[in-house]
């Protein structure tokens, strides 16, 4: 029996199943995807297909997953890895060389394979994955979904039959996508089996032979729509803010020698919600850092409130800005899910109660003793909004909240946002999400290379397919033929 | 990437160029000759592409110069090198000495920006350093990188949320690192457990036979740069140690 076999996979971490009675098999040469909410297993699925589970992680498992016939479990983690390896959800972590070649070439010399062949094999890589370019390129220099790629290329270098890819897209703007579904592509026809498993596979569907939904920890194959092009909803009614709270002017920035941002001016106002749109690097997070201070401007200035954020510092700022950051897993610091939500609070001397609202309003609260690390990707972000929300503020940004989110946690965003926009604050969010911007903001603004390209109500820019091609954003579903998966 | 790297100076030449530097700045006593180690540093820091960090770092060393040179100037009496008589306020001891001072910083810190942590594990190495001792080199190393990114991430979230950092008595500034530094030590914990996972899945071992891919190789420019480095600290010590030339 070739390729991957699993049979009533059962996974018990010890309270209670996180993966019940599971059965799907996949062949070389085959794409699958695993669709699922954050917290679903999908991580606990990545492990037990590459023996990390139960041989490093400790697991209860029931069931087994053969390889070519034999059980995965019994087979060293050396053997399963030689042909099963893995592109972590945290790929950062797998990253060994300071530059692009070394990190390809780890690998390779840890098997001590001769020179010639590690020599052949780098050139194939950099060649195979476009690194060509970035061969002496620092790791650090490189964006989210360039470094990726080199964990791509580096695992793809050791020559496993089977490629897991644990959310693979959650870090990735369209281009980034578009570069995922070809590598895919390219992984089948050297027939390699690929799993993706992801909480949404928009982009991806052309190179996905099956699709399988995972919820509560049950596995069902997907009965996959694709429709054509939709009618666009009836947007919701776009308010025009009030006062303005912020004014960027001629707003010049750079962290080492280029800028990366060139003569920015706008203004935002009280009242509205604006969604900053923009491929990776085009400047997007540099420029909300500058609203609350955390970055000051090379040239230029930035007013927020009327205060000159150049002669203010972050932690003055905090009471009337909060920031949502990118990546909760790197900006949540306290033991327990209460103390970071009560953390901005107490140094800024405002009531508990506060926290405990903002706990309550995103579904938190009986969670408040459990550790941030055991909640899942969508509740971490949920806990960093509550955090931000219980400092009340009168500007709240959010960096990316949308990666990689699952519908429940997008509508607990969706009805946040909508309230403080009720209470005449102003909310800026950073997405690459067409869809999320296009229902919930009253404004789009485009950062590309640095500047502002666009800056409009959302239908003008987010239908708009010449836009959407010049400023490499992602099309709507409006626009691309709905993928969805049936519920 | 510098042009330094481009022009592939052997990373042992490196190294011994910073030693003999060094030993230079050590060992003379005349500001010709500081100058001369200072403008050679000067231009190489000036090729290398990366002189942007490189007089980043300078600069926020110019308040230590500041202080070099006063406390020079009026203590130098206490200081071990006091050989002098005099009145207790020397201002070319102080020149001297905070120029001395520049100049080992310029010199560290061009070697430092110009030397990626491969070459260094590379050149270690090949002197003689064990695989295991250079290995944990190396992942130290890139583990600055991470711990340096995990500590920005940690003090953003934390300014972002009111905490005051630089501000109050110097206690109450300790104190107010603790929230960015405990969280930080938890992250290095974990990240460490991780990053032995991730090893594994690259097939690392210490068993095993390793291949070494990059091994430093040596031309005749780096021969000419050693000959030239041995010259110079050989002219030095002749001159400020056995006073023969």
């Amino acid at each position: 029996m070739e390729g991957i076999q699993v049979r009533g996979l059962t996974c018990d971490y010890g309270d209670g199943p996180v993966l019940k009675n599971l059965f799907f098999s996949i062949s070389r040469g085959e794409a699958v995807g695993i669709v699922g909410p954050s917290g679903c297993g999908k991580t606990t699925l990545a492990y037990c297909l590459t023996g990390i589970i139960p041989k490093r992680v400790k697991c209860e498992v029931e069931g087994e997953v053969l390889l070519d016939g034999e059980s995965l479990f019994e087979k060293s983690l050396t053997e399963v890895t030689g042909k099963v390896n893995i592109v972590m959800q945290n790929y950062e972590i797998q990253i060994f060389g300071l530059t692009v070649e070394e990190d390809i070439v780890f690998g390779l010399e840890n098997l001590g394979l001769p020179l010639e062949e590690i020599g052949k094999r780098l050139e194939w890589a950099l060649k195979t994955f476009n690194l060509e370019k970035y061969r002496h390129y620092r790791i650090s220099e490189l964006s989210g979904g360039l470094k990726q790629r080199v964990v791509v290329a580096s695992t793809v270098v050791l020559r496993p039959d089977f490629v897991v890819m644990d959310d693979p897209t959650s870090n990735l703007d369209w281009r980034g996508v578009k570069s995922l579904r070809d590598t895919v592509r390219m992984l089948k026809s050297q027939n390699r089996g690929v799993v993706i498993l992801a909480r949404r596979i928009k982009g991806l569907r052309e190179v996905l032979d099956r699709v399988y939904v995972l919820e509560e920890g049950r596995l069902r194959e997907a009965e996959v729509r694709e429709t054509e092009n939709t009618a666009v909803r009836t947007p919701a009614k776009r308010r025009v803010g009030g006062e303005s709270v912020i004014e960027v002017e001629n707003l010049w920035f750079r962290y080492l020698q280029e800028y990366v941002l060139r003569d920015v001016s706008l203004r935002i106002n009280s009242g509205e919600v604006v969604a900053i749109m923009g491929p990776n690097g085009s400047g997007k997070t540099t420029l909300v850092k500058h609203f609350n201070g955390l970055l000051k401007p090379t040239k230029g200035s930035v007013k927020v409130l009327g205060v000159d954020v150049s002669k203010t510092t972050a932690a003055q700022m905090a009471k009337h800005v909060a920031f949502v950051f990118q990546d909760p897993d790197r900006h949540i610091t306290c033991n327990t899910v209460w103390e970071e939500a009560v953390f901005g609070c107490r140094n800024l001397g405002l009531p508990e109660e506060n926290a405990k609202q903002a706990l309550a309003s995103m579904g938190l609260l009986e969670k408040a003793d459990r550790p941030p690390y055991s909640l899942s990707m969508g509740e971490k972000t949920r806990l960093s909004i509550a955090s931000a929300l219980a400092m009340n503020p009168r500007i709240f940004i959010l960096d990316e909240p949308t990666t990689g989110q699952d519908r429940e946690t997008l509508r607990v965003i969706r009805d946040v946002v909508w309230k403080l926009r009720d209470e005449g604050k102003t909310v800026i969010i950073v997405t690459h999400d067409s869809d999320f911007a296009l229902e919930i903001s009253d404004r789009v603004i485009v950062v590309y290379n640095g500047e502002v390209a666009v800056d409009s109500i959302p239908e003008d820019i987010l239908l708009n397919e010449e836009l959407l091609e010049r400023y490499e954003l992602e099309p709507p579903e409006a626009l691309m033929g709905e993928v969805k998966v049936s519920e | 990437m510098s042009s330094l790297h481009a022009l592939t100076v052997d990373p042992r030449v490196k190294v011994a160029a910073f030693a003999a530097s060094m030993a230079v700045v050590f060992l003379c006593h005349d500001i010709y000759v500081l100058a001369a180690v200072f403008a050679t540093s000067l231009v190489v820091a000036v090729l290398s592409q990366e002189r942007a960090r490189i007089f980043k770092g300078l600069k926020v060393m110019l308040p230590a110069l500041v202080v070099a040179l006063i406390l020079w100037s009026t203590l130098y009496r206490f200081s071990l090198f006091y050989k002098y008589g005099g009145t207790g306020f020397n201002i070319y001891v102080g020149a001297f000495m905070a120029f001395r001072f520049l100049v080992i910083i310029t010199v560290s810190l061009t070697f430092i920006y110009t030397t990626t942590p491969r070459e260094l594990v590379a050149a270690l190495s090949s002197m003689g350093l064990p695989y295991r001792v250079s290995l944990i080199l190396g992942l130290s190393l890139r583990h600055v990188h991470t711990t340096s990114d995990e500590y920005r991430a940690i003090k953003e979230a934390q300014t972002s949320r009111g905490l005051e950092l630089d501000r109050g008595l110097l206690i109450t500034r300790i104190k107010n690192y603790i929230p960015v530094v405990l969280p930080l030590l938890v992250r290095s914990i974990e990240n460490a457990e991780r990053l032995v996972l991730a090893m594994e899945l690259r097939f690392f071992s210490l068993k095993g036979k390793r291949t070494k891919f990059f091994r430093p190789k040596m031309s005749g420019v780096d021969y000419a740069i050693l000959a030239a480095l041995a010259a110079a600290v050989a002219l030095t010590v002749l001159h400020y140690v056995f006073r023969v030339v």
